[in-house]
């Protein structure tokens, strides 16, 4: 087991009403899987994507991530926990404009505290894995969409996690791209038996995976 | 990792190119005017750091109530080194007064200035002695130590060392300020030997063309060419004394002894009264100033008033900096959100920005160094720095001092903007939509505080240098009773005024000449005398200037005379029969009804000699008018052997050029070795105020800076606002809105904080301006239009400022759609 959430509760208080952004989520992911959230917009994707990303806290519930209690780590701790295992895949790529791809593929290695000589072999090795050794001296601008989230992906996957969160990966692509990433996705999880958790919209795209979490207001259904 | 940070940092100086010149451009301005200050306490701080012994050095000082000398007694420096050989190692005593004149060697002849010194100087000091001996160089009378400069004046390739020079004295000093003679003959001290060169080119506090052995005095003494005193307690004015410790012993120690001393000599004593204390050498030349100064320097307060308005304007452009940054935050959030996803603890993120805001203070540190250079040449054309002795070398301690400062100010500047910019949450800043709150939300605001700030500092200083500059010019304006015009004021030098005036008055341009000891308004000064009416005993002793004049001074000058009658035109020469008195003397000796006062015999002086008052004139300013009262006493006396300048009245159709140079050959048949000294009057009198125009270059600058700093800021967050209401606009737009609307929705927020500035600001420029402006008597009356005017300038450029953004957004013609699409 991956991670599991149990009875996972979280809310705003917005006029004296409190509005249910997740409701009693339970889930357990096993090592290996591919599953692909599915929801109208408004539905808590994102928030769940987020939850199990550590990026955002719950207000009820238990989430066991390895062997950790999540819920009652401190911050710091949680930090470093995603920090580990967890790479991020963003719809609008978020690469750093200001770096170059090689320094955006750098970048989550510095905060990992390799030395300069690994953080090297690891950006090539991941630069030729992706066949974006010509590419590295540009900067985001120059490259198109699907590029781009070709490097937020290899970003993502530098840091050798377990787990990929990407939300609405293929949102900004056209469908060609869309289908490259979706390819990569499923060749990383079967080749190299990376988890990942993908939120989306497309069908099409929800069948890449092995298993489909549909969620309507904050609910599995 | 470092790298990684230096890039970005970097890269987005590039990137965004109006933020980084604005804070670029205001950190490096202001922290040129800081180096400059630095550069100032660096080069004060680093005199007399040549001597080996120096940390053991101390000096001693007089108390007195509420002043201190840097003198003291003479006797007092014998007494010490004598009876506490445990304490101290070595002593040397320097006398106060200056010794110099012409220096006679051959055919040479040239006007140095020097001191009597004790043998062990050169012990105590570590000035190079290039030829004689340390020990005994200065110990037999008539030895002469020259500077390594003066020696190559007077002999050239000549060696000095053994040869006799003749040497006059008629008070010349080093402080490169004119002393107003008090015997207007040359005192020919001798024939001196030239016993060492020292080269003193090292920055000392202690100045000099050459040293006197002062075993010399004796002799000078019973030559009658001197009337120095060797063993009065009572005189602490007479020499410098400098002790050299014994290792150990600290400068807490000797207090005790000086303090026995003082109450053993002075308890008894009615009128005077003093303490000492010691001052250790690397204190003198930075601690607050002492009457009878060695030489002069920068006073410490006047340091601290710079360094006030310096850190001022640095703080301004700090503020700038976190302005901008903060108004800046959207755009970087984004990248905060990611790296914090990536794996980034907030004090990585936190050290990011302050390197990147280091980065900034070492850019601007770059561009400061560069403008220090043309800074410091300002600086050093400053009248006041005739008088200084600066020395504004760099070397390698000085440059750590400089780098050491920009990263103090980098991490000044980048400290909120960085603890704000690392506290943003990832989850918020990847949220396309949620993260427009970030940059209007939070700071808002400190934001708003500091650009209050801004402006009322801004205002201040425009408000200040306003005040100075009409007070300047109400001085220059200022009637001083006489009349100054078409005047040239010649110095004596020790020629016979009648001989002079006589060759002079063959000029028919030349209308009149009259002798006197000063020349009033230029701030000389004769000494004041005791005065007192004859007959009434109970009368205290009152004292009153004295200025000497001849009979030709009153109707030269056009001074107004109110009752009585001028000196006669043959005075007798040798006993002084007659005074004139102004009419604040008058009042002075009781007379309620000035004019009651001719006739009258009064007595001068210790000597209570009678005198007869025969004239009374109105009041003229005679004292510099910064320092002058309405009620300042004065008595004018006929003492020809006092008179130390010529005052020449020439016509007003003849050009000042051609009588200059008619003076100039009349001068050169008499007198073939000093050149002529002369000044004319009505430049002389505006150059009395030559202060104020510093003042005025300072406080106009400092003005300037402020204010271009904060208008940059402002610059900058008009600038931000505009584009962070963009959407805002266009919605507006979509329903109507024209863009003067527009225009005065993005300006009235700056409005406000205008106003606060106003309200606060005024009244406080008010007390702060009325504090220095109540030290003069003569004084320009604060005017409600400096403020108009003050507050005018600043609403000008301000809004200006604004407007040019404001007035852009609101004109934007790109698509309304496209704005709304893209937020």
């Amino acid at each position: 087991m991956l991670l599991e959430l149990k009875n996972i509760f979280k809310w705003v208080n917005s006029g004296g009403q409190r509005i249910f952004l997740l409701k009693d989520i339970n889930i357990t992911v096993e090592e290996g899987e591919f599953i692909s959230v599915m929801g109208p917009s408004g539905s808590g994707k994102s928030t769940l994507l987020n939850v199990i990303g550590m990026l955002d806290t719950f207000d009820e519930g238990e989430y066991h991530f390895l062997d950790e209690s999540v819920h009652s780590l401190k911050e710091k701790y949680r930090s470093n926990l995603y920090k580990e295992y967890i790479g991020f895949v963003f719809q609008s790529y978020h690469l750093l404009d200001d770096l170059t791809v090689y320094e955006n593929l750098e970048m989550p290695l510095l905060y990992k505290k390799y030395k300069g000589a690994e953080r090297k072999a690891m950006v090539a090795d991941m630069l030729d894995r992706f066949n974006i050794v010509g590419k590295k001296d540009l900067f985001p601008a120059q490259l198109s969409g699907g590029q781009q989230q070709l490097v937020g992906v290899a970003r993502a996957l530098i840091g050798k996690p377990k787990l990929i969160l990407a939300d609405e990966p293929t949102g900004n692509l056209n469908s060609q791209q869309s289908e490259e990433i979706m390819g990569l996705f499923k060749r990383l999880n079967e080749e190299e038996k990376v988890t990942i958790i993908q939120v989306t919209h497309s069908e099409k795209n929800a069948a890449y995976g092995s298993r489909i979490i549909n969620l309507l207001d904050g609910r599995r259904i | 990792m470092l790298k990684n940070y230096l890039k970005v940092a970097l890269r987005n100086i590039l990137k965004h190119r109006l933020f980084s010149v604005i804070t670029i451009l205001g950190l490096s301005v202001s922290m040129a005017t800081c180096l400059l200050i630095i550069l100032l306490i660096y080069s004060q701080k680093k005199r007399d750091s040549f001597h080996e012994k120096g940390d053991r050095i101390v000096r001693v000082l007089s108390l007195e109530d509420s002043r201190s000398f840097a003198s003291t007694p003479l006797p007092l420096g014998n007494m010490l080194s004598e009876d506490y050989p445990h304490l101290i190692e070595d002593a040397v005593q320097i006398r106060s007064s200056f010794v110099g004149g012409d220096m006679i060697f051959g055919e040479n002849r040239i006007p140095l200035a020097g001191r009597y010194v004790d043998d062990r100087f050169f012990a105590v000091f570590d000035f190079n002695l290039i030829a004689g001996d340390v020990a005994t160089v200065l110990q037999a009378p008539f030895s002469i130590v020259l500077t390594k400069n003066s020696a190559e004046k007077l002999f050239g390739e000549t060696n000095p060392i053994g040869k006799s020079v003749k040497l006059s004295d008629i008070g010349l000093n080093t402080m490169g300020i004119d002393v107003v003679l008090t015997e207007n003959k040359e005192n020919v001290l001798g024939d001196f030997v030239v016993t060492g060169i020292t080269d003193n080119s090292l920055p000392s506090h202690i100045q000099f063309d050459f040293l006197i052995s002062a075993s010399t005095l004796p002799s000078l003494v019973k030559q009658g060419k001197s009337d120095i005193t060797f063993d009065t307690w009572e005189n602490y004015f007479d020499a410098y004394l400098y002790l050299v410790l014994k290792k150990g012993v600290s400068e807490k120690d000797l207090q005790p002894i000086l303090n026995a001393i003082a109450s053993e000599k002075y308890t008894s004593l009615e009128d005077v009264n003093i303490t000492f204390a010691p001052e250790k050498l690397s204190q003198i030349n930075l601690s607050k100033f002492h009457q009878n100064p060695m030489s002069l320097r920068m006073p410490v307060e006047v340091i601290y008033v710079l360094s006030f308005l310096g850190i001022i304007v640095l703080f301004s452009a700090c503020f700038n900096y976190v302005n901008l940054s903060f108004a800046r935050s959207l755009a970087r959030s984004k990248e905060i959100g990611v790296r914090k996803t990536m794996g980034a603890a907030r004090y990585q993120v936190f050290v990011q920005f302050m390197m990147e805001s280091i980065l900034v203070g070492l850019l601007s540190l770059a561009f400061a160094i560069g403008l220090l250079q043309l800074l410091s040449r300002m600086f050093l054309n400053l009248w006041i720095n005739r008088f200084l002795i600066l020395d504004f070398r760099f070397d390698i301690a000085l440059f750590l001092v400089f780098i050491l400062f920009s990263i103090v100010v980098g991490l000044m500047a980048g400290v909120f903007p960085a603890s704000f910019l690392s506290s943003f949450s990832p989850i918020k800043t990847l949220r396309n939509t949620k993260g427009i709150t970030l940059g209007k939300g939070k700071g808002l605001p400190l934001r708003k505080g500091l650009v209050v700030l801004q402006f009322c500092a801004s205002l201040l200083f425009i408000i200040t240098t306003l005040l100075i500059f009409s007070q300047l010019n109400y001085l220059m304006e200022k009637e001083y009773g006489f009349n100054q015009d078409h005047v040239i004021n010649l110095k004596l030098q020790g020629i016979d005024h009648g001989t002079l005036a006589d060759e002079l008055s063959k000029n028919p341009s030349i209308q009149g000449i009259s002798a006197s000891s000063f020349v009033p308004g230029t701030g000389g000064y004769s000494g004041g005398v005791l005065i007192k009416n004859r007959f009434s005993e109970s009368q205290s002793d009152v004292a009153s200037s004295f200025i000497a004049i001849d009979q030709n001074f009153i109707p030269n000058l056009k001074i107004p005379l109110k009752a009585g009658t001028n000196f006669p035109s043959s005075m007798p020469k040798n006993s002084e029969e007659y005074v004139i008195l102004n009419e604040a003397a008058a009042r002075l000796l009781g007379h309620n009804e000035p004019k009651a006062v001719v006739g009258e015999t009064i007595l001068l002086g210790e000597d209570q000699i009678p005198v007869e008052v025969i004239g009374l004139t109105a009041n003229f300013i005679y004292d510099l008018l910064m320092e002058a009262e309405p009620t300042d006493p004065l008595i004018m006396r006929y003492l020809p052997h006092e008179f130390a300048y010529l005052n020449i009245r020439y016509a007003p159709t003849a050009s000042t050029k051609s009588i200059i140079s008619y003076i100039e050959h009349k001068w050169k048949s008499m007198d073939k070795v000093h050149s002529l000294k002369y000044n004319i009057y009505e430049d002389e009198l505006k150059g009395t105020n030559a202060i104020f125009s510093d003042i005025i270059y300072i406080f106009g600058f400092v003005s300037f800076l402020t204010i271009t700093i904060s208008m940059l800021g402002l610059l900058g967050i008009a600038a931000f606002t505009a584009v962070s209401k963009r959407k805002e606009i266009s919605i507006r737009k979509v329903h109507g809105a024209q863009a003067k609307n527009i225009t005065y929705l993005l300006s009235k927020g700056f409005l406000l904080l205008f106003i606060i500035a106003v309200l606060v600001t005024v009244p406080l420029s008010y007390f702060v301006n009325v504090l220095w402006l109540e030290a003069f008597a003569y004084k320009v009356n604060f005017s409600p239009w400096i403020f108009i005017i003050g507050v005018g300038i600043m609403f000008t450029t301000g809004f200006g400022t604004i407007l040019s953004q404001t007035l852009s957004a609101a004109n934007d013609t790109t698509s309304l759609l496209k704005r709304l699409k893209e937020e």
